[in-house]
């Protein structure tokens, strides 16, 4: 089984692009045959570890304010936290490093990030983010093994993927 | 000449913040500002929509306590229709309420807070953190994941899901509470308030050990202002508006009470509250108007710390006996001012909340499916008041007769203690900076200090963040003296 996590607020337009994908991808595995557990929030909390006990592997999905290109970019989590300031809410990385901690499991995980411009009150995204979603739901539909290997769904490397 | 110290972003909170701290020419504190830097602006972009829409769009004003924002919102909406709602639709926002607090407090101790009791102020900031926590104090980490799951499972029992059920609306809520539910909430009851208990024994232990932070950690007079029932006890969810002194007694203007009433109705806010603004921040300074002479004069707290200190008891058998521990801390009958001791406030009112949710959930009533009050507008101005974990929260809405928003009004409880926490942020910095050197020591009492508040910079400026750690030390003349950065 495997957790997709989406997060971000939709009422802050690009924010909410994270939720949306991770829905798509969500429903996507799992008409492939994919087992999956979809989550929706507006930021990590430490609770959530709890969800991926008994997973094979975590995506995480989230809007990118600071981005080179207008992509949708793919990469391997590692537990390391680049931070280990901790707030109201968590990195993926705090997650993961929580899990391990606390729990002794260790997860292979990703990072999915939309770009994103807009982060004013509102509803609706960017039509540069949207333009970066619809791109990477054909570049999906069209390979979605070249992104999410089946054999080796979420094994991670240090390949960071732009779609 | 004067020099200026900024601690820019404070972490550990939530938002973003900066501290400036102005030395006088003998390189002691006359003066330190928290300013937030971020904008609020969620009250104009709900003008123009429905009412009924309210709950759900406030709800995302915060990740955090979504739940406080839906209880206002869903209370303003009653206003709006004119109604009261069934009984079990009010047990049952209570009940949600009470898991909000939990799951909020919670983490604020268990994971913001408690690193700063167990590793010690002056430990290596690289240590003192949640993974520090993990591995000095396991079980304290995962005591707090726990009682934080246990909330947020509330939450989503009730409502579908833990951040921002559509469930409370206005007229009472959505759905019933089905048996299987409530006794599925009922048995994890025992494990939960056992780790609380476990938390305030803790708490009462070490606190011994933070006899100075206990003084210098916003330690003054200042008003205090929470609802309590009309009986005077703790209240989360309605009840009368109370304010009282520094010496415990009512400030509330005799003009305004009837004999025998603990407070007013919160509807009346106005009638006590204003607002006013400084151009060097973004978060506005509500201040209590019957003392506001001037502006800190009107200075109150609201949250945990003015909850305890405005009821007159709890209303539980465990809460009530902490209670009487906690008001050991001060002279006999008057209030607890440091503001220091919000941490314990917070483990009170965990336990006060699970033994309330206890006993609600023992009611058989509970279950009843008569939960919604049907109505249109009958009213077109509402205001919904309910106690958030950070203090009082005001929704005010004003409407046409087709339920549209003219003009919303948001009066949030980080706001309510901006002077406070300015206050607090002063009275470390007179203590602990000396020079114009930064030191660690120094940066991480002044932070405390500020998480002693648990602010929420979302809430209350109703935008988004998370911070590091940026320190400068300026001269008079905006000079670079020294500098800082934590990541």
């Amino acid at each position: 089984m495997y957790v997709v996590v989406g997060y971000g607020n939709v009422l802050r337009r690009d924010d909410g692009a994270g939720l949306i994908l991770a829905q798509h991808i969500a429903d996507f595995l799992n008409l492939k045959g994919v087992d999956v557990l979809h989550i929706s929030v507006q930021q990590l909390a430490p609770e959530l570890i709890y969800d991926f006990v008994g997973a094979d592997g975590v995506i995480f999905v989230d809007t990118c304010a600071i981005h080179a290109d207008p992509v949708v970019c793919v990469d391997p989590i590692f537990t390391q936290p680049v931070s280990m300031t901790v707030g109201h809410h968590m990195a993926p990385e705090m997650l993961l490093l929580l899990l391990e901690k606390l729990l002794d499991i260790s997860l292979p995980a990703w990072m999915v990030r939309v770009p994103g411009w807009d982060f004013g009150f509102g509803e609706g995204m960017s039509s540069q983010t949207q333009r970066a979603l619809t791109h990477f739901g054909d570049e999906l539909e069209r390979d979605w093994q070249a992104i999410f290997p089946a054999e080796s769904l979420f094994q991670t490397n240090t390949t960071r993927r732009a779609y | 000449m004067g020099k200026t110290l900024t601690i820019d972003p404070v972490t550990r909170i939530e938002g973003h913040a900066k501290i400036t701290i102005h030395l006088n020419d003998a390189g002691d504190v006359e003066d330190a500002r928290f300013h937030v830097t971020e904008f609020r602006g969620f009250e104009k972009f709900c003008e123009g929509r429905s009412f009924w829409e309210m709950p759900g769009i406030t709800a995302r004003v915060c990740g955090i306590c979504p739940v406080s924002h839906l209880m206002a919102s869903a209370k303003a909406g009653d206003a709006v229709l004119g109604v009261h709602i069934p009984p079990v639709a009010e047990k049952l926002r209570r009940l949600m309420n009470w898991a909000q607090i939990v799951q909020s407090h919670a983490l604020s101790f268990f994971h913001l807070s408690a690193p700063d009791f167990l590793l010690g102020l002056d430990s290596d900031p690289a240590k003192r953190n949640i993974v520090g926590l993990i591995e000095t104090h396991p079980d304290i980490a995962q005591n707090g994941i726990r009682l934080r799951k246990f909330g947020q499972d509330v939450i989503r029992l009730l409502g579908g899901r833990s951040v921002h059920p559509a469930w409370t609306v206005p007229g009472g809520v959505r759905e019933p509470l089905a048996n299987e539910t409530r006794e599925k909430i009922l048995k994890q009851l025992p494990e939960v308030i056992h780790i609380a208990e476990r938390a305030l024994d803790f708490m009462q232990e070490v606190q011994s050990n933070f006899e100075q932070e206990s003084h210098t950690f916003g330690e003054f007079p200042s008003l205090f202002m929470g609802l309590v029932t009309p009986e005077g006890g703790l209240e989360h969810y309605d009840g009368v508006l109370r304010v009282v002194d520094a010496q415990g007694n009512n400030a509330l203007p005799m003009s305004l009470l009837k004999k025998g009433d603990e407070g007013i109705a919160s509807t009346r806010y106005k009638e006590i509250i204003g607002e006013s603004v400084e151009p060097w921040t973004y978060l506005k300074f509500p201040f209590f108007k019957p003392d506001g002479t001037d502006l800190f004069s009107g200075m109150y707290r609201v949250g945990p710390l003015a909850r305890l200190n405005v009821c007159k008891f709890a209303g539980t058998p465990r809460a009530d006996q902490a209670l009487r521990r906690f008001r050991q801390l001060s002279a006999y009958g008057k209030p607890v001012l440091s503001s220091f001791h919000y941490h314990y406030a917070r483990l009170i009112e965990i336990v006060f909340a699970l033994e309330k949710m206890w006993e609600t959930l023992e009611d058989r009533d509970i279950t009843n499916t008569h939960i919604r009050s049907q109505a249109g507008v009958n009213q077109l101005v509402g205001v919904g008041v309910s106690e958030a974990p950070r203090g009082t929260l005001f929704h005010e809405y004003h409407v046409d007769e087709q339920g549209i928003l003219k003009k919303v009004n948001l009066l949030i409880a980080t706001g309510q203690n901006n002077m406070a926490m300015n206050e607090t942020v002063k009275q470390i910095a007179r203590y602990y900076v000396k020079g114009d050197k930064l030191t660690e020591g120094m940066l991480n009492r002044v932070e405390a200090g500020i998480r002693c508040f648990d602010p929420c910079l979302s809430c209350s400026t109703h935008a988004l963040g998370q911070m590091p750690l940026h320190i400068q030390l300026l001269s008079a003349h905006n000079k670079l003296v020294d500098e800082v950065f934590r990541h």
